[in-house]
């Protein structure tokens, strides 16, 4: 090649890449016909989400509808072309997502992404009715138990029964027939196996009125022998001790003919809520498969060697038979990309789409082109992302999901004070604060006023959340909508801090280090806001913020060293309990971790045990109260999600209890419309280019 | 020969006792619960309270002593357990297993361009010194130096994939977009009648003789291959022009121009091969750098291969995964750098091996 082919080659070279830089940099053209590599299927006829068959009993009904303060958005009408051309890989739906499975048993699993998954391959006894977030359906059970239909009995010692006959001729994906046993071996292992970390205690709490399988043995070792139940070491415990633990789990999870019955000690009125959640424990898996895979066989005298098993070590961590819509195809653990075909015999009918392939694509910005050009159906997009994502051609946003997460401000009220970076001097001095600062309810009072909740919310949420009115979330039974809430008013706060501490604190003032975890600038923003209100009320007031890697944060909550930190809280079971708990029971994860006291476990304790509605409405209205009376947190904000789709994804609808997505009733079709009837119903809006 | 190669092995397991040592000795600097964050991935999974917590402190024995876990991860990895990796959710092993064909693939479709455009155009830009051409490539490597690879790998999955892909003729569908593979041909790649001689899609794709799959495993390796290859041919570039303006100053070639010998031929058998010493030896850190995995690279283009992993793992500080890595990159370096040195006596004949 001579000299001027060379020059030649070069200069054509940087004319392709300075051309191609200028048309990465221009607006997207509109969305062309994308090729198709497969046949395009006929588009399915529209239809209602298959439902089982309607329930011979109704359930409970509520007390309470949960109460929309806001009034609802009207719902923006498509005002688009319609789709013309093929649609890209018809039958089957594509998820750009970025989050990792931990696990397939769904025993083991306590986390959204892996629930995502069980929700799709396995059923539960009952189900919630569609994107309701009260009404139960059932599942593999054929009624809801209620008190009414008798399924739900209370026996003279307060204890209660609660049966549920099980769904009969309903085949695993093995072609193993579904039976009563199946059902009780699958709550017997949850609990037997108790992975430490793991979602056991969600069954064992109601069930054996313990937190650990552990120590139950311990009970029971203790009441043998006479030792005390805390100094025995459970390791150690004797095999009939063990037998016996075992047994008591058998006793509390028991077939009876076609039914299977729980017996609670007590009434806990959220059981039904733990049994219907979809996020994995009450999953239903296979005996007979599951003990040829090498997990627990059922026999009290083998259940210690799976107990607290690690993952490795799990026969079920990466197989699934279960009797849901979808099985499974593909794990791929290079990837992280895991795939699920129809289940043809899916006793609800089978799903309109033949293969869900869920990719872990972890960059954005991939994530978004893989929308732009139809190669994901569905794509995940961090809201600091949307404004890139809003506009482009052919994709629709439904926006407004109310979500079951809380936002807020912790403080803590009893702060280690040894080796702690973020107290200062570790005194009222102006230069620290002593570590009991936060226990002087004007100090939370004063910080509650000084905060600006809808700078907040529109600089670090954008628009795109309620301020939280206390410890429950709108949509949880027995949410306040009248509660109190503290608003910005830097007079009220200066009274506080003026009172605080004998008026010392105004004097003297106070610095201290608020702790954030990397990458989270909704924290950052919250707690700037706060310095900056701080400041102006007196100079002397001043907040520094950090950002700490996940290890070191958790690290240095352990050790109580944080003197407030920014946390949310994320449901395990919907019930107003599962958010009083954590939050104000001296056992809760931040009540504990904030040395919040115990002045709020009686009426929490008395809540949980109360069968009535008003009763409980009662109790949790009080508590709701409380934590506004004593400002035990500032409650910042509960979320409003989006979901971005392609136009040709029809079918969809959404329930914040559920883990993730549900793709059973989806299907893709050119004639995809938004589900305005839910949309509506939820006052969501919908968008659409 | 033979002795020389067996006596530098023999450093192996020297340093991979060493660099395994170090590395836990700097974990003992985070406490217990710091090192929980691999298992307590976040906020959301502090349900159980310091109960469970500690829990899994005592179940993962992350307050032993460090002799212990030393000890415990020493007597499995001689017997070639490797441990399991949180971070790529199943053995240290499989994981590598899974990934590495990636990389060698990803290293293997780049190393080429990187080397034939860093020799070719050196040796141009040294020939034509200070002329316009040599101009040109200086400003084309300037521009290679510092543009960093997130910036050229979004820019060209923004204009090929984002754009240029959806007008392309239906030979090349699927082409530049992220991945290995597309779904359809994913599909083929995992059936039963597919066989994985190699892991390399392309290599199994023409024995399987799944031409289609080739294709669409050839479109998706470019855009890859291009970040990667402009990114690091612009120091080559430079290196291999300088090391020839060096050379070309030499008496030897100023001799064999004396002699009437063909300036094409003075230029490509006296001149070039001496000038291709230093890339002999950089070549050597690039091949341990690209099948280490390189980050952003995989990031952006959605590529399975090690570099994510590694990057995931350490930031996880999930030890067993670090662990492996490290033995692997520790042997590949030893064993590059001992390939060099022999390639060294084949480049320049008056290196002896003793």
């Amino acid at each position: 090649m001579n000299g001027n082919s060379n020059i030649l080659l070069i200069i054509l070279a940087i004319a392709a890449v300075v051309v191609l830089g200028f048309l990465a940099l221009k607006p997207s053209a509109p969305p062309a016909t994308p090729e198709q590599p497969t046949p395009v299927e006929k588009p399915a006829k529209p239809e209602k989400p298959t439902e089982p068959q309607k329930p011979q009993e109704e359930p409970p009904a509520p007390s309470e509808q949960p109460t929309t303060p806001q009034k609802p958005e009207q719902p923006q009408q498509p005002t688009v072309q319609p789709l013309t051309g093929p649609i890209k890989n018809p039958d089957t739906l594509i998820v750009a997502d970025l989050s990792d499975i931990d696990t397939l048993d769904p025993q083991f699993a306590y986390d959204t992404a892996s629930g995502e998954i069980i929700f799709h391959v396995y059923d539960n006894l009952i189900m919630y009715d569609g994107p309701s977030t009260e009404k139960f359906l059932p599942m593999l059970a054929t009624q809801v138990p209620s008190l009414e239909n008798g399924l739900i009995t209370e026996n003279p010692d307060g204890s209660v029964v609660i049966r549920f006959p099980i769904r009969q001729g309903i085949k695993f994906h093995n072609g193993n027939a579904l039976t009563a046993e199946d059902v009780a071996y699958s709550f017997q292992r949850l609990m037997l196996m108790d992975r430490s970390g793991g979602p056991s205690w969600l069954v064992l709490s109601p069930l054996l009125n313990v937190n650990t399988i552990a120590d139950m043995a311990k009970v029971i070792e203790a009441e043998r022998t006479g030792q005390n139940a805390d100094e025995i070491d459970f390791q150690a415990v004797s095999p009939e001790t063990l037998v016996a633990t075992c047994e008591r789990v058998k006793q509390a999870v028991r077939v009876n003919g076609n039914d299977v019955e729980f017996s609670l000690p007590k009434p806990f009125p959220p059981f039904l809520s733990i049994v219907a959640q979809s996020a994995s424990w009450a999953a239903i898996i296979d005996q007979e498969w599951a003990t040829e895979q090498g997990a627990w066989d059922g026999s009290c005298d083998t259940w210690k060697a799976h107990y607290d098993p690690q993952k490795e070590n799990d026969p079920l961590y990466e197989k699934m038979n279960g009797t849901g819509p979808f099985m499974l195809e593909r794990w791929d653990h290079a990837t992280g990309d895991i795939s699920l075909v129809r289940n043809d015999n899916y006793w609800r009918g089978p799903a309109k789409l033949a293969r869900i392939v869920i990719k872990k694509v972890n960059e954005f910005s991939t994530r978004k082109l893989m929308l732009q050009n139809g190669d994901a159906d569905i794509a995940t997009i961090n809201r600091k992302f949307v404004d890139q994502v809003d506009g482009t051609p052919g994709v629709r946003l439904i926006k407004g999901q109310l979500r079951m997460t809380l936002g807020f401000v912790l403080f803590n009220q009893k702060i280690t004070k040894e080796g702690n970076p973020y107290i200062g001097s570790g005194q009222l001095d102006g230069n620290g604060i002593p570590p009991d600062f936060f226990s002087d309810i004007d100090v939370r009072k004063g910080f509650n006023y000084a905060f600006d909740w809808e700078t907040f919310i529109r600089e670090a949420i954008k628009n795109e959340a309620e301020q939280a009115k206390g410890p429950i979330p709108r949509g949880v039974q027995f949410f306040n909508p009248e509660n109190p809430v503290y608003h910005l008013d830097l007079k009220k706060a200066e009274e506080h801090f003026k009172r605080a501490w004998d008026g010392q604190l105004w004097q003297k003032g106070f610095k201290f280090t608020a702790p954030y975890l990397v990458d989270d600038q909704a924290s950052k923003t919250l707690f700037e806001i706060l310095k900056r209100n701080l400041q102006k009320l007196n100079p002397k007031f001043d907040i520094e913020t950090v950002n700490l890697e996940w290890s070191a944060l958790l690290g240095q909550s352990v050790k109580g060293t944080l003197p407030v930190y920014s946390a949310g809280w994320l449901e395990d079971y919907h019930d107003a309990h599962n958010w009083v708990f954590p939050l104000m029971h001296s056992q809760g994860t931040y009540a504990t971790a904030t040395n919040m006291g115990t002045q709020y476990d009686a009426l929490i304790d008395r809540g949980i045990k109360e069968l009535d509605p008003t009763k409980r409405q009662e109790i949790y209205y009080e508590l709701q109260r409380l934590a506004y009376e004593d400002a035990i947190a500032i409650f910042t904000d509960q979320p409003l999600g989006r979901h971005y789709q392609q136009r040709w994804v029809d079918g969809y609808y959404f329930n914040p209890i559920w883990p993730g997505r549900n793709f059973y009733p989806l299907s893709k079709r050119l004639d995809a419309k938004p589900n305005m009837e839910y949309v509506t119903q939820l006052g969501l809006v919908v968008e659409e280019w | 020969m033979l002795a020389y190669i067996a006596r530098r092995l023999m450093f192996l397991p020297i340093i991979l006792f060493g660099v395994t040592v170090l590395l836990f000795a700097m974990l003992q600097l985070l406490d217990p619960y710091e090192r929980l964050s691999l298992y307590v991935r976040d906020p959301s999974q502090l349900r159980g309270g310091k109960e469970q917590l500690d829990r899994l402190i005592e179940k993962y024995g992350l307050a032993d002593p460090l002799y212990l876990q030393y000890g415990r991860w020493v007597s499995k990895f001689v017997q070639g357990d490797f441990g399991w990796s949180e971070t790529a959710k199943t053995t240290v092993l499989n994981g590598f297993l899974g990934r590495f064909p990636a990389t060698v693939e990803l290293t293997l479709f780049a190393i080429g361009p990187i080397l034939f455009f860093a020799i070719w155009l050196g040796v141009i830009s040294a020939v034509h010194h200070n002329r316009w051409i040599d101009q040109l490539t200086r400003v084309i490597t300037i521009l290679g130096y510092s543009l960093p690879s997130f910036v050229l790998g979004l820019v060209l999955l923004m204009a090929f994939y984002g754009l240029l892909s959806r007008h392309l003729p239906p030979l090349f569908s699927g082409w530049f977009s992220p991945g290995r593979l597309s779904e359809w041909a994913q599909q083929i790649a995992s059936s039963e009648g597919f066989h994985a001689y190699t892991r390399l899609v392309t290599v199994d794709a023409l024995l399987n003789g799944q031409w289609r799959v080739f294709w669409d495993a050839v479109g998706h390796l470019i855009l890859p291959v291009m970040t990667l290859s402009y990114v690091n041919w612009a120091g080559f570039l430079r290196i291999m022009r300088s090391s020839m303006l060096e050379t070309l100053r030499q008496d030897y070639v100023t001799t064999a121009r004396a002699k009437g010998v063909e300036e094409r031929r003075v230029i490509k058998k006296h001149a070039r091969r001496n000038a291709l010493i230093p890339i002999v030896t950089l070549s050597g850190f690039l091949v341990v750098g690209l099948l280490s995995g390189v980050v952003i690279t995989e990031t952006i283009f959605g590529y399975p291969g090690l570099g994510q992993w590694a990057a995931q793992a350490a930031l996880q500080l999930d030890v067993p995964s670090v662990l492996g890595l490290l033995t692997f990159v520790t042997i590949l370096f030893i064993v590059v750098n001992l390939i060099v040195d022999l390639l060294y006596a084949v480049v320049d004949p008056r290196v002896r091996l003793t």
